[in-house]
């Protein structure tokens, strides 16, 4: 199959032929038109130009779109064994999505109750939101690097990447750019999306400075709104941790996130373990240093979230100040391309500078004219956040779905946030 | 009707949940959690540190020159 490596999974959504009325609804969200077949004939999806993006999946009013990886009992397997420290690595969006599975109001913030129940289930908790957090500092520094070298002529070691750079957070626009826009990729940020660091810190300093173990029986599972999560999560380079210990003598070989699950998935392994989410005890580990997080690590779960967070550290990185107000109004909202602007003033050299910067969410109807420009040369921008979503993770392929949340008896066009 | 709600509604109430989360925390910018500072402290050194670089940056593939291996 062409544009996939062999260890990596080939097939996560697939249609059930006996579910699919050929309404063609599922074209409609499909960023790649990966999806083939005749209105009014079964279809398929064509697992080479797939994103795993899953919105063909929670946009279907039959249900017909599967995620065809379950591998929740082999979690419980591991919970159960007795050997293992499985870790569960929590994105932002499913701390307010998750409760829809138990009869809470989408939207429902219930991080206390979802980590107090993990733990009752049996795991460690390494929150994603600190790897936000992480992702910030790392993805920030390399573009103040740019913006140093190239905006304020500072000189570097060596050149960095060019300008503008691209969020790399969101699985599917990674693989997106790798499959349909390769020109951009030198583009991207390096830094790895927050869960692959979580992955990659849990089996390292999380395995010897906080559970004190060894790395080999640290099991991670990324708690993910997302299908496509799945796919990164396969991908042969993430595996840093191994090839870490592998250099200080250890010989063994494991990927540095085991396995994910959909928030679904988890919604799933919960009932099975008779866990309640809404009475689950409130989490307590508050010695965990890698369950803390700020507010900009949690708000990476909608689109401008990156942005928004980004900002804020580089406003205090460039400046020496932090930034007066927080909220970042330009970059919130629906909308599908957001701009903005914000004037730094480099407490270095005192040069003034104002970075400009994109937000895109919904690659399928928003993305086209920002990677024109860039291909182009002649983006204006220093700084381009792309979630494949339209409304970024929140409305994640592995999100809840409520068969009253959308439908195809209305017009399906207009369910689009931004039309 | 009921049962054909708008999508969008659900987004958005998830969205302000986030931004709920936001407003609520103790600390609200990244390089303010003082969790990261103690584990680039004792264990990365600092963003964009060669340790930093090997666990927490990577690569990518440009897929359109991949053949077909698996077939």
């Amino acid at each position: 199959m062409q544009g996939l490596r062999p260890q990596e999974l080939a097939e996560i959504i697939a249609i059930d032929r006996k579910k699919c009325k050929g309404c063609d609804a599922c074209k409609a969200f499909c960023p790649t038109d990966a999806v083939t077949g005749k209105y009014g004939a079964v279809h398929r999806v064509d697992g080479e130009r797939c994103l795993f993006c899953g919105q063909c999946l929670v946009n279907c009013p039959f249900g017909a779109p599967q995620d065809t990886v379950d591998i929740v009992d082999k979690v419980i397997a591991r919970l159960k064994d007795g050997r293992t420290t499985v870790v569960a690595a929590i994105a932002p969006a499913v701390r307010v999505a998750v409760g829809e599975e138990f009869g809470l109001e989408p939207g429902a913030l219930v991080t206390g109750q979802l980590l107090g129940a993990l733990q009752t289930a049996g795991f460690k908790i390494l929150d994603t939101n600190f790897a936000a957090d992480l992702c910030i500092m790392e993805e920030g520094s390399e573009l103040i690097t740019k913006i140093r070298h190239y905006a304020l002529g500072e000189a570097a070691g060596h050149a960095p990447g060019p300008l503008p750079q691209f969020t790399s957070c969101c699985p599917a626009w990674v693989r997106y750019a790798e499959l349909y826009c390769p020109q951009l990729l030198p583009h991207m940020s390096s830094a790895k999306s927050p869960l692959m660091m979580a992955g990659a810190l849990a089996k390292t300093y999380g395995a010897t400075e906080v559970w004190r173990t060894n790395p080999e029986n640290v099991f991670v599972v990324g708690v993910m709104p997302c299908t496509a999560k799945k796919f990164e999560a396969s991908r042969p380079e993430f595996a840093s941790a191994a090839a870490y210990w592998h250099k200080r003598g250890s010989a063994g070989s494991y990927p540095d996130v085991d396995v994910v699950l959909t928030t679904r998935d988890l919604a799933r392994l919960l009932k099975k373990l008779n866990i309640n989410l809404t009475a689950a005890a409130e989490f307590s580990d508050a010695d965990n240093p890698l369950a803390r997080y700020s507010g900009a690590g949690t708000i990476f779960g909608n689109t401008g979230g990156v942005m928004e967070a980004a900002l804020r550290t580089a406003h205090f990185v460039i400046t020496g100040q932090e930034l007066a107000a927080l909220e970042l109004n330009p970059v919130r909202g629906l909308k599908g391309v957001k701009a903005a602007g914000v004037t730094l003033r480099d407490a270095k050299t005192g040069r003034e500078i104002t970075v400009k910067v994109a937000v895109v969410h919904g690659i399928k109807e928003n993305l086209g004219p920002i990677v024109d420009e860039v291909v182009a040369g002649r983006s204006p921008y220093h700084f381009i956040e792309v979630m494949n979503c339209p409304g970024g993770c929140v409305n994640g392929g592995g999100q809840p779905i409520n068969p009253m949340g959308t439908s195809w008896l209305d017009k399906y066009k207009a369910i689009l946030p931004w039309s | 009707t009921d049962l054909v709600q708008d999508r969008t509604k659900y987004i958005k109430l998830r969205a302000a949940g986030l931004y709920r989360d936001d407003a609520k925390a103790a600390a609200r910018q990244s390089h303010n959690n003082a969790a990261v500072g103690e584990m680039y402290k004792k264990f990365a050194g600092k963003p964009l540190s060669p340790l930093a670089e090997e666990l927490f940056h990577t690569r990518y593939v440009d897929r359109s020159k991949l053949g077909g291996m698996r077939s």
